[in-house]
């Protein structure tokens, strides 16, 4: 019974005491028991701040770590996102340039019919001198079309399945070219020379032939258009003995890193067709 | 090994070595890499099984080659018989083998090739071939069969048949 009333006067107690603080606070801004309140809670809540601060601070740093975590993977993302980016408007590049020379040789040999083709495979034995490309008798290709690029001749066709060629570089030692010495005309075959490159023979000893001398095609035969950049004149074997000359040529073209090429379709000179005069009523 | 894999797995390097071996030039030539899978496979699984990889591998490298097809495949073919029988019959010089059967099959392989050109044409540089060719492809193949070798072994040993021996 005591107990109970001891409770209950408390309770009024305290009751009396935060009206008391109400009324207070509401009359003035500083009073007494505000005052004494923060006299007493103030140091304890100091010594939980300080006490605080290192976890917080430890929170802070995980919160940070993690959002750094993140900007890195994005960032690691965005820098690989780029990079590819920046490879495939390398090879857009590279790609544009070689178009753009092959145009600007279209444009020099506007009477070829030419087909742009791409060198999907090599010879894999390394002895013989071939080239697979992706361009077949589909595409209107057939055995024997002369085979070239910006820099130079390559070779000619010597296999057509539907939709891929086999392509004889003229590396290959079956390989034979009619060709001539641009500065002095004199005219010879060219042959592969497995192991050396190309070598021009049955040049008449009369004839002149120097190192760095150009060697194009003469157009003989037929087989290839004449004029084409054959390789250039690194080496001359002229005996007293010999009937003909020989000299060592390496090619125009790097075929190793021959990636397209162009099949001329035709290379006869097109007869211009006469336009058609708009008729009067 | 079923042959119904073993048609399909060297056809399919024997095409990797057309189109994308250039990629992987060293010493200035491209991998054999069907010969030295073929070799691979006759040294761990057999004659009978390495001769069938040697006739598909020579096959398909013939597809692909512009060279004479019945030479690549006959050379590919031999060479694989030879090895088999020189592994059957000489267990002592077994750790050497591989390396010693990669140089006897690419030279083989090479010299057929080589000579078969001096049959079409009278231009041929040999030193040059030698020393362009066949000198760095023995190298590279060399360095390819430490690697495929010990990897395929490897391979075999986790999914192939278990071995019987003595205890």
């Amino acid at each position: 019974m005591k107990e109970s009333r001891g409770r209950v006067i408390t309770l009024i107690a305290i009751l009396a005491i935060v009206l008391v603080w109400l009324v207070l606070d509401s009359l003035a801004p500083s009073n007494p028991i505000r005052t004494t309140v923060s006299r007493i809670v103030s140091p304890v809540q100091y010594a939980i701040h300080w006490l605080g601060t290192p976890f917080r601070a430890m929170a802070d740093s995980f919160k940070s770590v993690q959002a750094l975590c993140d900007e890195n993977e994005a960032l690691r993302e965005e820098n690989s996102s780029l990079r590819n980016q920046i490879i495939i408007l390398q090879e857009a590049q590279l790609e544009n340039e070689f178009l753009r020379k092959q145009l600007a040789f279209k444009d020099t040999v506007p009477s070829y019919r030419l087909l742009s083709a791409e060198v999907i495979g090599r010879d894999p034995s390394e002895i013989f001198q071939y080239l697979i490309i992706d361009r077949g008798s589909e595409d209107g290709v057939r055995v024997k079309m002369p085979v070239i690029t910006a820099d130079g001749l390559v070779g000619r066709i010597s296999e057509v399945g539907p939709v891929t060629s086999r392509v004889m570089l003229l590396t290959d030692a079956s390989s034979s070219v009619s060709t001539l010495i641009q500065r002095s005309r004199a005219t010879g075959m060219t042959q592969g020379y497995p192991g050396r490159g190309l070598m021009m023979r049955y040049i008449a000893q009369t004839d002149s032939v120097k190192e760095r001398d150009l060697v194009l095609t003469s157009g003989l035969g037929g087989a290839f258009p004449p004029k084409l950049v054959v390789g250039q004149v690194v080496e001359v074997r002229q005996l007293d003995v010999a009937m003909f000359q020989e000299a060592l040529v390496i090619p125009a073209v790097n075929f190793t890193s021959l990636e397209n090429v162009m099949v001329v379709i035709s290379f006869e000179e097109q007869p211009v067709e006469p336009q058609p005069t708009p008729e009067g009523p | 090994m079923r042959y119904y894999i073993t048609i399909p797995i060297v056809a399919l390097i024997a095409i990797f070595q057309a189109t994308i071996s250039p990629e992987f030039r060293l010493f200035g030539v491209n991998p054999d890499l069907t010969l030295v899978v073929t070799i691979v496979w006759v040294l761990i699984r057999g004659e009978q099984e390495g001769v069938l990889a040697a006739l598909i591998g020579g096959a398909a490298v013939a597809a692909l080659s512009g060279g004479p097809r019945l030479l690549i495949i006959a050379s590919f073919v031999a060479c694989n018989l030879l090895v088999g029988y020189a592994y059957r019959h000489l267990p002592r010089m077994a750790g050497i083998i591989p390396y010693l059967a990669i140089v006897v099959s690419t030279l083989l392989v090479k010299i057929v090739l080589i000579f078969w050109l001096s049959t079409t044409t009278d231009l041929l540089y040999l030193r040059g071939l030698v020393v362009q060719k066949v000198l760095p492809a023995l190298l590279y193949n060399l360095v390819l069969m430490v690697v495929i070798y010990n990897l395929a072994d490897r391979i075999d040993r986790r999914l192939g048949p278990p071995t019987v021996e003595w205890q």
